[in-house]
């Protein structure tokens, strides 16, 4: 499998840098509430154990949203998350497949 | 003896006699060359390149904050969407910390069975807090 692919075999997401940075936008709309109280959660007690159950909210939030956004618009996020490898996560070189991106998938 | 046979005058009496030989001035003399100071008074006042160069100063630094502001809107973007997928990376690897935390807690309960009086685990430090081991056995390498 190619290091710049977004998803794997079975249509899951690779949550790889590109892949998050090309949708963390998206992420700080829609998984806001559960990644705030996961803050909150390490803020009072950094300690893993008892912050776990939050964690895998997040997670589940996180990459559930991936899986949707890949399959509402497979070709731009493709487009998008390969633009991102290439250019290592630097927003400023990928607006032509961001502004592609967002109008597929419309950050709401 | 070779310029007495060049510059010969008949009828010379002795070598001081030679008629002269010389590179000189055409006749009539040469064009007269002028070197006096020429500068001339015409062109900007002071004030007017004072008020010129501080107006291309003054525009060249509102650029120059222009540019920072798109700068920092860049570096906001960046930052924005590390601090948006912090916490999921975080998750994964409390995840994964734990399950070795696990694994380690099992290996120390094995070799330390035999001594007694000794509590496995959590028997780091007395204020309280929760510290990540300091050992570096559980980096995720």
């Amino acid at each position: 499998m190619e290091a710049n692919a977004a998803v794997d075999g079975t249509g899951n997401p690779i949550p790889t840098s590109a892949v998050l940075t090309a949708s963390a936008k998206h992420i700080g709309i829609r998984c806001m509430q559960e990644n705030m109280a996961f803050l909150k959660c390490k803020k009072n007690d950094p300690n893993p154990e008892k912050c776990l159950e939050k964690g895998r909210e997040v997670t589940r939030c996180v990459l559930g949203l991936l899986k949707d956004l890949h399959q509402r618009c497979p070709k731009e996020m493709d487009a998008y998350v390969g633009c991102m490898y290439y250019y290592t996560n630097e927003f400023d070189l990928c607006r032509k497949e961001q502004e592609a991106f967002e109008k597929a998938c419309p950050l709401k | 003896m070779t310029e007495a046979m060049i510059r010969n005058k008949p009828g010379m009496a002795s070598v001081k006699d030679m008629p002269l030989l010389q590179d000189g001035p055409p006749p009539g003399g040469f064009a007269p060359v002028r070197y006096a100071r020429r500068i001339s008074n015409t062109g900007p006042s002071a004030m007017a390149m004072f008020l010129a160069v501080s107006g291309a100063f003054a525009w060249g630094m509102y650029q120059v904050g222009q540019g920072n502001k798109i700068r920092r809107a860049l570096k906001e973007e960046k930052y924005a969407a590390r601090r948006t997928i912090l916490p999921i990376l975080q998750a994964e690897e409390d995840e994964r910390f734990v399950s070795e935390w696990k694994k380690y807690l099992e290996y120390e309960a094995d070799v330390m069975k035999d001594v007694p009086g000794w509590k496995v685990g959590e028997n780091v430090y007395n204020s309280g807090r929760w510290m990540p081991p300091a050992t570096g056995e559980l980096r995720p390498d």
